[in-house]
């Protein structure tokens, strides 16, 4: 297989923007705990109720995204 | 505040400094070879990940019902009316509108975000000649940082476990 040279600012813009949206999460479930809120998964599961075939599709989505990404078949 | 609410903050804070010091780890000291591997992740390894992500995801969802169990009331419940402005009598509360606004933004920003990643993913893979698939930049990072992204692997489990697994759903 035919790759080219490994750009290192592409694996490191990879990560940062794949973390920052993690952080950001986190951040905000922290800050509605921390404020004795209604934390985030409680709300996350409430919209899921609320809209079941859009969150069904958004699952799909996601879970293809890390199969594809994670669970990789060797080749051959 | 409940042992289960200490344990939660406790569990977000050091996912926070997880997450951030990855984060930083990427920018200032990030260490990958040019010929780094592409290989499929195989062997103890992949076993490991996938234990770790698994055990991360329940290991949140139990945390979750615990603090669930053991709940009391919550201070601000943003459904509740609040304010007295012309917004706050139109919509029945202040916060609603900016809420739901603020989750429509960032569910847009979140899908275009997807869409992008995987056209980008597509046209790599279509020829991997020209550009490097994201799947390769991640089999790489984990080739030459196994336990930097076990560690990233266990928190972003744990933090999904709490978030999409959460007890009652």
């Amino acid at each position: 297989m035919n790759v080219p040279p490994l750009n290192p600012l592409g694996i490191e813009l990879t990560c940062v923007l794949a973390l920052l949206l993690v952080a950001g999460g986190v951040g905000l479930d922290l800050y509605l705990e921390l404020t004795n809120r209604e934390p985030l998964g409680r709300r996350v599961t409430r919209w899921a109720r609320r809209f079941p075939l859009f969150m069904a599709a958004l699952s799909l989505v996601f879970g293809m995204m890390v199969g594809h990404f994670f669970f990789s078949l060797p080749a051959g | 505040m409940s042992a289960a609410r200490r344990t939660r903050i406790a569990v977000l804070s050091s996912s926070l400094l997880v997450v951030v010091g990855l984060i930083g780890g990427a920018v200032f000291g990030l260490q990958v070879h040019q010929l780094c591997s592409y290989d499929p992740i195989g062997g103890f390894t992949s076993f490991a990940l996938i234990s770790v992500s698994i055990g991360g995801f329940v290991g949140g969802h139990l945390l979750t019902g615990w603090l669930e169990a053991t709940a009391g009331p919550r201070d601000a419940d943003d459904r509740s009316p609040q304010g007295h402005g012309i917004r706050a009598r139109l919509d029945g509360a202040a916060g609603s509108s900016q809420a739901r606004l603020a989750v429509q933004l960032a569910l847009v920003l979140f899908l275009g975000l997807s869409v992008w990643l995987l056209a980008y993913e597509a046209l790599a893979l279509a020829d991997t000649s020209a550009n490097w698939p994201i799947t390769y930049y991640v089999r790489c990072f984990t080739h030459a940082n196994a336990w930097a992204a076990g560690i990233g692997a266990l928190a972003i489990c744990t933090l999904l476990g709490q978030w999409v697994w959460y007890p009652g759903g």
